[in-house]
């Protein structure tokens, strides 16, 4: 027994997050936290690698008592956390970053060539000797960042790994890698605790499951547990998961792309999306999805052809297509998805507040009653309109950005990876909003590295590689190993070149 | 509400204090708040248009530049004969021309807010010295302009100087403009994220640039009563510092320089915050030099003890 939680409870305000959680890590383990967003699986994390501390509960690290204050306490004793967001240094240089905050130091002077072996010797465990150490880690993509981030905890002398949903920003190819290197080091001796929403990763990677639900654990599986009992134990109901609702495509065209080629395009596209249809971007991170969406709301400027909706032109500017009817639903919450700070009623109202005015000024009666029935259309859990979007989980946070295309009554629905990060019980109310946005005549154009999922949603696949729209065909011609070699295939061809 | 409490915690030590060593003269004298709420006048009217541009993540250096040429223009279109009326017309589009080139110049031209109104302070204080020649200039201003922060006349039925009662006026409507309508509510968002506000459809360029044009016009405001303050004098080298006060005044009242966060009550309170330490120094004869660590002691304690309330949330 490595590090053990008994009756761990943490309160926020009037809110607990954890009610009593006990948990066991084993060395040689790894140990699953399942749960959907909120339940507490990043908290009770956060607690055992010291970023916050318990109100309640005792904690014990190999047998001792265990109570760090913070992170570096907690680093010290040998337990360290890859958070989802890399915590990279990207000025400095891989060997610098894996010893960053345990530096050698001789008379207060850095002793590189000793930190230089102990950044090799870490990378060796990993089975990645081949870094260049002197390389900047921005420089880096982010599948070889994380590597890094790795190499420092072991640098560090970790005994327990904590793997904040390791897997979201990375390729399928670079997820594999990553579950080669976890049972790697699992043959080394580490106690290891992976956090996922991606189910099948969780089964292929974990010996022990624990099952949070509202703060507490409902269940406790090992190895050979099945999903279907997993999604059960999180939702407390059966899901009728990954149910096909019938197309509503129709024959008139919505948003129609005319040699239209955003900056940084390699080739002009010519889509059309179509009422009631949705159309899928599939395609490698960095393909340029997310910069067709971005080009056709006017954020990205293009440099050739139309985009038309409905016959009035757009990707103007953000504005101008908003008073149009696009709405863009980013890929990055944090980043330029949602302004995190404002009220919820703010949020949602933030593209067409107008609709709620008169003379620019606002009646709140009115807004807050569109706002309500916004927010409940797509199945957010709020307590108060004038709380901020930080206080929600990220599916809420998601639906929020959704109730706000709703409450601008978009034409054309934008969506870059609507369900990152998001458990499945989200993810099914979104595909619901969506696919009834589509039967009233809305059009969708939707990206996503989850192909499965584009698979399930989409009435025709594009794939995207390099710039370029590479492929597009009817949903029932692709299979997810088709898409996958097709955004491939392409992107080899153009390095052949 | 953080300014709020430190009012009182002020006052109620200088009115303790008087008990003790002035028994005689009390602080909380009706005359001694129409004098601090006077001197707090110029420095809310500038915290006014300051809340917004610091809501809108942004940062206005160039107010006190500013408010010296206005008041420099003011006392020489008086002094060269303009009438009263256009003499503050004048001004006020002075103002507001500078302050939306600061907007042109951080949509536009893409500078950085600190750097693009860095180099405006000081090229503001420049044409304030050219327009004056550098020298202080005199005019003669009829009684309802020059008496704006006089002591209210035996005739008068208002208890403070009739500025005060305009900057009040002027902080209710700013309050309601923030509050309820589509420009308020966007400097916000904008302030929150900017990026992501731009995404959503909010027209970035043109809120941010009508948020500089309303800090430069009440930069011009101010001016005209600083003008007011010097009995009718233009003085090309008054205001120096004077952005930090605004600033500290916002910071104080709940503004967050990180954006998203400052609000007009708040400001006005910060605002009054500092006038009250500063005449509770004087009423208690604390010498200047530690006067100015005391103040600046104050501000850092009260934004410090803001943030973590914050944090511990």
């Amino acid at each position: 027994m490595m590090l053990r939680a008994s009756s761990v409870v943490r309160r926020f305000g009037a809110v607990t997050a954890l009610q009593g959680v006990a948990v066991t890590l084993q060395a040689g383990r790894v140990h699953a936290l399942v749960g959907a967003n909120g339940a507490g699986k990043s908290t009770l994390a956060r607690v055992l690698a010291g970023a916050d501390q318990p109100d309640e509960g005792t904690l014990t690290l190999a047998g001792q008592p265990y109570a760090p204050r913070n992170p570096a306490e907690a680093r010290a004793l040998g337990v360290s956390m890859i958070h989802q967001e890399l915590s990279v240094a990207p000025h400095l240089s891989v060997a610098a970053n894996i010893v960053l905050g345990s530096e050698t130091r001789r008379f207060g002077l850095l002793q590189q060539e000793h930190d230089q072996a102990r950044a090799r010797a870490a990378l060796q465990r990993l089975g990645r000797a081949e870094l260049p150490l002197h390389q900047l880690a921005g420089e880096l993509p982010t599948a070889l960042q994380q590597v890094v981030e790795i190499a420092r905890a072991l640098a560090s002398d970790v005994r327990v790994l904590l793997l904040d949903e390791p897997t979201s920003s990375l390729e399928q190819h670079d997820k594999q890698r990553l579950l080669h290197l976890v049972d790697g080091l699992r043959a080394q001796g580490l106690a290891l605790v992976w956090i996922g929403h991606h189910l099948d990763e969780v089964l292929r990677v974990a010996d022990d499951l624990t099952v949070l639900r509202d703060g507490a654990v409902v269940a406790r599986h090992t190895r050979g547990v099945s999903a279907e009992q997993l999604v059960h134990d999180m939702s407390g109901r059966t899901l009728r998961s990954a149910e096909t609702q019938p197309s509503t495509c129709t024959q008139r065209e919505l948003l129609v792309l005319r040699d239209f080629r955003p900056r940084h395009y390699r080739q002009p596209v010519n889509l059309t999306v179509h009422h009631g249809e949705i159309v899928g971007l599939a395609g490698l991170v960095g393909s340029g999805r997310s910069r067709l969406l971005r080009a056709i709301v006017g954020a990205v400027p293009h440099d050739q052809g139309s985009a038309t909706l409905d016959g009035v032109e757009v990707a103007r500017n953000p504005h101008h297509s908003a008073q149009h009817g696009v709405g863009l639903v980013a890929e990055d919450r944090k980043r330029d998805g949602l302004c995190l700070t404002i009220p919820i009623i703010d949020e949602v109202t933030l593209s067409r507040p107008q609709q709620e005015a008169y003379a620019g000024v606002l009646r709140s009666e009115s807004r807050q009653q569109a706002v309500r029935a916004c927010t409940s259309e797509v199945g957010a859990k709020l307590v108060s309109l004038q709380a901020t979007a930080q206080t929600l989980s990220g599916g809420n946070q998601q639906k929020l950005a959704l109730a706000r295309l709703l409450h601008m009554h978009a034409k054309l629905w934008l969506l870059d990876d609507p369900t990152r990060g998001i458990d499945v019980a989200a993810k099914a109310d979104i595909y619901q909003a969506v696919r009834s946005r589509a039967a009233q005549g809305q059009g969708v154009l939707v990206a996503s590295s989850d192909t499965n999922e584009l698979l399930q949603w989409c009435d025709r696949i594009a794939v995207v590689s390099r710039g370029a729209i590479v492929d597009i065909r009817p949903t029932h011609e692709w299979n997810a190993d088709s898409i996958l070699a097709c955004a491939a295939a392409a992107q080899g061809l153009r390095e052949e070149q | 509400m953080a300014p709020l409490l430190g009012l009182i915690l002020v006052v109620s030590a200088a009115v303790l204090w008087g008990l003790v060593y002035k028994p005689d003269a009390s602080f909380a004298s009706t005359a001694r708040a129409a004098l601090v709420l006077k001197q707090t006048a110029i420095v809310a009217t500038g915290a006014l248009g300051m809340t917004l541009v610091i809501a809108a993540g942004g940062i206005d250096l160039a107010v006190g530049s500013l408010l010296a040429l206005c008041s420099v223009v003011m006392a020489k279109s008086l002094s060269v004969g303009h009438s009263p009326v256009s003499a503050l017309a004048l001004t006020l589009s002075v103002g507001l021309c500078a302050g939306a080139m600061h907007g042109l110049l951080v949509t536009w031209g893409r500078l950085v807010p600190f750097i693009a109104t860095l180099g405006t302070m000081l090229a503001w204080r420049g044409a304030a010295e050219a327009v004056s020649s550098q020298k202080k200039i005199s005019a003669e201003a009829p009684e309802w302009l020059s008496s704006l922060l006089d002591p209210p006349g035996a005739s008068s039925w208002l208890p403070v100087a009739s500025g005060v009662v305009w900057v009040l006026a002027l902080a209710l409507l700013l309050a309601g403009v923030l509050r309820y309508t589509i420009f308020g509510r966007r400097i916000y968002a904008i302030g929150s994220n900017e990026a992501a506000a731009r995404l959503c459809g909010v027209p970035i360029t043109s809120t941010k640039i009508a948020v500089y044009a309303l800090m430069g016009c009440f930069a011009a405001l101010a001016g005209v009563l600083e003008f007011n303050n010097l009995s009718a004098q233009g003085n090309p080298s008054s205001a120096v510092g004077y952005e930090l006060d605004v600033i500290a005044a916002v910071v104080l009242g709940g503004g967050s320089l990180a954006g998203g966060r400052g609000s007009i009550a708040g400001s006005m309170l910060g605002a009054l915050l500092m006038t009250t330490l500063r005449s509770a120094c004087v009423y208690a004869e604390v010498a200047d030099p530690l006067q100015k660590v005391l103040i600046g002691a104050i501000i850092l304690i009260a934004v410090a003890l803001d943030r973590w309330r914050d944090t511990a949330r």
